[in-house]
């Protein structure tokens, strides 16, 4: 029973759900579409409650840590549940609309800071490109080559050293870019088709009752 | 004796290479430090000649105008990405409300809900537009997957309440809305890849309008998607930016930091070119 209830209802749940997903995509019937409209408001329903489990799991994770004395990055897994406990309180009590002390902290302490770690890939890319950007095969010439070209066209004053330079990134991004990005998407495609018919067949159970038991 | 002269000039000289290759990264982050923050002082660069692809989402807000219809933007960024996709989101919305396009804005990201909100009425309140009649924000919705299908049959399917909480059957703007027919544009702004989400749930099945603005590093993913013509525009970085910001003919934040990001581009460049001549030069002593 216990298998049944972890293993096989969850698998003809996900059948179900797959066949008939599959189905409405190209059958744009009415007894189709009132399914549709109740199955899309569960989901949303569910996303929402995925979040509630993301908190827990997250709180459950950084609480544990910050009572280890052993862990090294104890206090920052406090910070992180302080912060955490109290923007959700701020949240509860004040709103979150215009002018509340919630806003306020989000777009005055949380921007700054998440704008900030972002910028910081700027230093990283200009000490990577010194140290080991080298011209040392021809491939590497072709990559280094593209590289200056397209961040060349990327500002104004690529277009005033030369005409060309905006021509041959347009072509870069154009034709050898659009080639190896559709294969690349091609590629992927199929490998999700075939995933997602591994897991609504049912060959592949291991989603069903943790990950690696089949 | 001059043998041994020249020896130690080398072992200088290898010294010195070594010493420059193996530069201290701190002094490079002061170099980029610099070279993004001296040129906010200078004057922005206002003369930028607008690509196709930017062209062309200029062109479909402008017919939007002319059609009297309104346009829909999802403001699927959040902090990380707002310095590049910050200034196409406030070019967009001062060129529709330039031109009485009313606008729709939605949200799939969380972290990016209050930033769009504050967005949509900083700028709405420089052309003096109304909330639920000019303009209206819906907020965030998670499965963006259903709700882009669903936008396709009724908004209200997805929606049945905006930002602030008012019903939708009550916002004035949304009475003649229902679908993505009454839009002429649909735009996404993202850093992740809900560009492709909009081609895949949306345009592939209900055949619109629709633009990206992307961040400059991501914009490779979606030239198939503007070369196959599902994309009719494409915004890539604060580049874009400013040429949409020049072609609507309002300075803003795109053309303010063109100048950050030509001397940061430059600032690269330099380290890459004095990087491999150091290198070619150590590896020809080396050989020596």
């Amino acid at each position: 029973m216990f298998m049944f209830l972890k293993k096989t209802v969850p698998f003809l749940i996900t059948l179900g759900m797959g066949i008939y997903t599959f189905a409405y995509y190209f059958m744009p019937h009415r007894a189709m579409q009132n399914i549709w409209d109740q199955l899309s408001n569960w989901a949303i329903i569910v996303g929402g409650g995925s979040m509630a489990v993301g908190i827990v799991s997250m709180f459950r994770t950084y609480y544990k840590r910050s009572m280890n004395r052993a862990d090294p990055n104890r206090y920052y897994c406090m910070i992180t549940l302080v912060c955490m406990v109290g923007m959700a309180v701020i949240g509860f009590v004040t709103g979150i609309g215009d002018g509340t002390l919630f806003n306020d902290l989000f777009l005055n302490v949380m921007l700054p800071l998440e704008s900030t770690m972002f910028s910081l890939l700027a230093f990283y890319i200009a000490s990577a490109a010194f140290r080991s950007f080298r011209l040392k095969t021809f491939s590497a010439g072709l990559l280094l080559f593209a590289a200056v070209v397209v961040m060349l066209a990327q500002i104004p004053a690529g277009e005033n050293i030369s005409k060309q330079i905006p021509v041959i990134a347009a072509w870069i991004n154009e034709y050898p870019n659009v080639a190896a990005q559709r294969a690349i998407m091609i590629g992927i495609a199929i490998g999700s088709v075939a995933t997602a018919l591994k897991i609504i067949l049912g060959i592949d159970k291991s989603v069903f009752s943790g990950a690696g038991k089949v | 004796m001059t043998t041994m002269n020249k020896s130690n000039q080398d072992t200088e000289s290898k010294k010195w290479l070594n010493f420059i290759l193996n530069l201290d990264k701190r002094i490079v982050y002061v170099f980029m430090f610099f070279a993004v923050c001296l040129p906010f002082f200078l004057n922005p660069v206002v003369d930028i000649k607008s690509t196709p692809r930017v062209q062309s989402a200029f062109d479909l807000v402008e017919e939007a105008a002319k059609n009297h219809k309104a346009i829909m933007i999802g403001f699927d960024y959040d902090p990380s990405t707002l310095a590049e996709l910050q200034p196409m989101a406030v070019a967009f919305l001062r060129h529709a409300f330039s031109k009485n396009v009313p606008v729709v804005g939605i949200n799939f990201l969380p972290n990016g809900t209050s930033l769009a909100a504050s967005t949509m009425d900083q700028i709405a309140k420089e052309y003096g537009k109304k909330n639920g009649e000019d303009y209206v924000f819906m907020g965030y919705l998670p499965q963006p997957t259903l709700v882009l299908l669903n936008l396709g049959e009724d908004i209200r399917k997805s929606y049945k309440v905006d930002y602030r909480g008012i019903k939708v059957d009550d916002i004035p703007l949304l009475k003649n809305i229902q679908n993505y027919n009454d839009f002429h544009l649909v735009i996404c702004i993202s850093g992740t890849r809900m560009p492709s989400s909009y081609i895949v749930y949306g345009v592939n099945r209900y055949n619109f309008n629709y633009v990206a603005g992307v961040t400059a590093v991501s914009a490779t993913e979606y030239y198939p998607f503007l070369q196959s013509g599902q994309m009719k525009g494409l915004l890539a970085g604060m580049k874009s930016a400013a040429e949409y910001e020049s072609m609507a003919g309002r300075l803003g934040d795109g053309m303010r930091g063109m100048a950050s990001q030509t001397w940061g581009h430059i600032t690269i460049i330099i380290f890459i070119i004095i990087g491999n001549i150091l290198y070619y030069a150590r590896k020809r002593m080396d050989v020596k």
